[in-house]
């Protein structure tokens, strides 16, 4: 965690000194994503849509690596809307998640995810994200007959490095 | 590399032999435990995960000498209430909530005993002091609700004693384990009490070659403390008999199936 933390630190100076934030529309980037929360840490695969030269809609798909190294296949998915606005080099506006994850021990978990945050993003072609977000989330499961939901607040720690495709 | 993979085969099946429990509930001081810890809900959550071997909670008796669950000395520090625990009647303590925004209630040990499923097991730690009159609780007020509350599930529980005197009265009917900082005096106790089952230590106070020590006396050794998945692993390569983890869900997957 610490490690990755330097290295998009390293990222996030480095490409501060070169951006210029050139984000066309109608264009996709597509990156790489470490994502921090409650129960579980995610790596994710993300595809980001730039509707127009603003406003942001992105996919992520993930899995754990902490939960797979305790051999248990935890699976995400995650959609986000962001907007932003330009501030000399940075890009910063709010974000909106909605999403699920869930893993199988002895049972399927379900989490259910809506979260609310900042998005701050630096760079163009490679461009370094970091976001932070709270919401509500949901667990569910299903054990010996017997259903369970716990409702929970959450936190959504994330930092990307993306590539805009021309 | 078949050496390897046969000796990792070997250990991860002493690894499930470790008993797993949820420490006051789903842990103790943890953002990850969804329930304020000794809740009636964390205890529930903690007995209902899948191979979760049971839960340990914290016992203090009331004025009117019923068990109640709760941590703390002092009821200001967690809830909606003041003073003590031992200085309050059954009426006051059951309008009280913890202050977390699910204001869960101070819930009494009657009330989560018959939550447990028949393969599980609940260590009851044995609040001895009242902090407010600086003096032990009565002991035997204590025993006697102890055996008017929980009797009847005494094959299923474990009572968490860190007083030594008290350790002879309480064997009789119970499992009893001492619960100790210093393990020097944790050995000292179990050779002068052969009816006890073991010992509680902090997960970082004690060696693999003590735990070994323990096991070859036949007695029982639980560790607690344990709050990240690093430690969980650290605890159980000393291959305890049981772990009181503070990140159950975390616990659990790191064993692996174990029924």
């Amino acid at each position: 965690m610490i490690r990755t933390f330097f290295v998009f630190l390293f990222l996030y100076f480095s490409f501060g000194i070169t951006a210029q934030v050139k984000t066309g529309v109608g264009t996709w980037n597509i990156g790489l994503t470490y994502e921090l929360q409650k129960f579980n840490q995610f790596s994710s695969l993300r595809f980001q849509f730039n509707s127009s030269k603003n406003n942001q809609v992105a996919l992520s798909i993930g899995f754990s690596p902490q939960k797979a190294r305790q051999t248990v296949f935890a699976s995400s998915l995650m959609v986000d809307y962001s907007k932003r606005f330009p501030l000399k080099k940075l890009g910063l506006g709010p974000v909106v998640h909605v999403g699920m994850d869930s893993y199988v021990f002895g049972t399927r978990f379900n989490y259910t995810h809506a979260s609310m945050g900042y998005r701050m993003s630096m760079g163009s072609p490679f461009q370094f994200f970091q976001e932070l977000s709270f919401g509500p989330t949901l667990e569910t499961f299903e054990y010996l007959s017997q259903a369970h939901r716990n409702l929970t607040w959450n936190y959504h720690f994330k930092l990307g490095l993306q590539y805009a495709i021309r | 590399m078949l050496v390897f993979l046969l000796f990792a085969c070997q250990k991860s099946e002493e690894v499930k032999k470790i008993l797993v429990f949820g420490h006051a509930g789903m842990g103790l001081s943890m953002s990850q435990s969804i329930y304020h810890d000794n809740s009636k809900e964390a205890v529930s959550l903690a007995l209902n995960l899948p191979t979760s071997n049971g839960v340990e909670v914290d016992v203090r008796m009331s004025k009117d000498g019923t068990l109640w669950l709760y941590h703390d000395e002092l009821l200001e520090a967690e809830t909606n209430g003041t003073g003590c625990v031992a200085d309050l009647h059954d009426d006051q303590l059951k309008e009280l909530a913890y202050n977390t925004y699910k204001k869960e209630r101070l819930v009494k040990l009657s009330d989560v005993v018959p939550l447990l499923q028949e393969h599980q097991v609940l260590f009851l730690d044995i609040k001895h002091m009242n902090s407010c009159q600086n003096k032990f609780i009565d002991f035997d007020l204590l025993l006697e609700a102890l055996n008017e509350q929980v009797l009847s599930y005494s094959s299923q529980i474990i009572l968490i004693c860190s007083n030594e005197y008290w350790l002879n009265a309480l064997t009789d009917e119970y499992h009893v384990v001492y619960s100790t900082d210093e393990l020097s005096e944790g050995k000292k106790v179990l050779l002068n009490h052969p009816l006890i089952n073991g010992l509680v230590v902090r997960n970082a106070s004690i060696s693999k070659s003590d735990i070994d020590w323990i096991k070859e006396q036949n007695r029982s050794i639980y560790l607690y403390d344990i709050r990240s998945v690093k430690g969980i692993r650290q605890a159980f390569r000393k291959n305890p008999t049981g772990i009181l983890s503070d990140d159950l869900r975390n616990a659990l997957v790191e064993r692996g199936y174990a029924l």
